[in-house]
């Protein structure tokens, strides 16, 4: 919920700052200036891909920058929810690793802990009831 | 064309899935189940499809073909993305790039075969107009040649195959029967059929071939044909001049139908001739 909220208020922000110029110097602007430095900047998503999938929905862009900036929020998102999950894990493991210390340094990303970090997104994910 | 986007889109979801694998373990995850990273793989493309597709709207709302990138950040806002934390997730420490999937080659086109020269186009057709195809596909060529009716090569044909019969059968009698060597001390070249010896070389000659006598008396009388069989058996048992005769008056008994040939006359007094003979 937190996040939500706080999300909507940066899209009030930035969207006043795109209207009304220079007024509410927030995050937009601080965006557009981290933006001018990515022509160097090598994303984990290869630009090659980012583009691919952002041609197929119809977007083309020349400017790379852009790309990477995509490339960088769609990382960010999935790495906010691979936190999230790490974050569930360390917890069901606190509440039962009493007995097992020694196994405690693998951690493995399962559906069960990435489910209710997706549902703090507004993501339901449910496992197939098939196998796989 | 739809093959070569197959291809395209199996090798982009294959290194999102990469990614994605990075980031999970940048995350401090050593082990990940595959179906966690599928969801998340179809997740961020959807997510890329949906961030491209909004950009896009917002830049032809503005009245643009190409977005910007505030239309880009309207668009990460407007899907609930955190535009604030993006510079920091970039300066990330244990920040993990591998290398993007190397484009491959446009697929080699191949040339469809030409055999024969195009003809080109008569007077009468326009030069705008397309080529003649390949001859082979208009001009009507027959599959089987004419059959040779040359006297001088068919009789050249038929002696050498003559010749070729021969001197394979000379070659399969000498593989299987006996041989004599042409040269002493060399065995194995020129080898040459042994001749076979018999008692009475000359018989040979004498005897009348031509004829197949099975063939011939079938209208004899098989009687008759047994009785002059005991006969011959029993002559040639005992005398060779005897039995030479009865041949040839059985074999001139059967080609009656030769004028100039005229059945001999069977000696009356068998017991003396064989009383001489022996």
């Amino acid at each position: 919920m937190f996040v939500t909220t706080k999300l909507t208020d940066d899209g009030v922000a930035a969207s006043h700052s795109l209207v009304v110029s220079n007024d509410n110097p927030t995050a937009g602007v601080g965006l557009i200036d981290f933006v001018q430095h990515l022509e160097d900047y090598a994303p984990t998503i290869p630009d090659s891909v980012t583009s691919y999938y952002l041609s197929r929905a119809g977007f083309q862009s020349n400017d790379p920058r852009i790309t990477r900036l995509i490339s960088l929020s769609a990382q960010k998102f999935i790495s906010d929810i691979v936190n999230d999950a790490l974050q569930h894990c360390k917890m069901k493991a606190s509440g039962q690793s009493s007995k097992i210390k020694g196994k405690e340094k693998k951690l493995t990303l399962t559906l069960e802990d990435l489910t209710p970090a997706l549902a703090e997104y507004g993501i339901n994910v449910k496992k197939p009831a098939y196998y796989v | 064309m739809a093959l070569e986007g197959d291809r395209q889109a199996t090798s982009s979801r294959r290194s999102l899935k990469v990614a994605i694998s990075a980031l999970v373990q940048e995350c401090g995850f050593s082990v990940a189940e595959n179906s966690v990273l599928e969801t998340l793989t179809e997740m961020l493309q959807s997510l890329l499809s949906e961030i491209g597709q909004t950009s896009r709207a917002y830049a032809e709302h503005a009245g643009r073909t190409n977005p910007m990138i505030t239309d880009v950040m309207m668009s990460l806002i407007e899907l609930g993305i955190n535009i604030d934390g993006i510079p920091r997730h970039a300066r990330r420490v244990n920040k993990s790039v591998f290398l993007p999937p190397s484009q491959s080659g446009p697929s080699q086109q191949t040339k469809s075969l030409q055999t024969g020269d195009k003809q080109t186009h008569p007077s009468y057709i326009p030069e705008h107009l397309p080529k003649f195809p390949d001859p082979h596909s208009y001009i009507r060529t027959q599959s089987s040649k004419p059959p040779i009716n040359d006297y001088q090569i068919i009789r050249e044909k038929a002696a050498s195959q003559k010749r070729d019969v021969e001197r394979a059968l000379t070659r399969f009698i000498a593989k299987t029967g006996e041989t004599q060597t042409l040269f002493k001390d060399d065995t194995s070249s020129f080898p040459l059929i042994a001749i076979k010896s018999t008692p009475q070389p000359y018989i040979n000659a004498l005897l009348p071939k031509d004829q197949d006598l099975d063939s011939q008396d079938s209208a004899e009388s098989s009687e008759h044909r047994v009785k002059r069989r005991e006969a011959r058996e029993t002559d040639s048992s005992i005398v060779l001049p005897a039995e030479t005769s009865d041949n040839q008056d059985t074999t001139d008994n059967e080609a009656i139908d030769n004028p100039y040939l005229r059945p001999i006359k069977l000696p009356k007094h068998r017991k003396k001739i064989k009383i001489l003979g022996s």
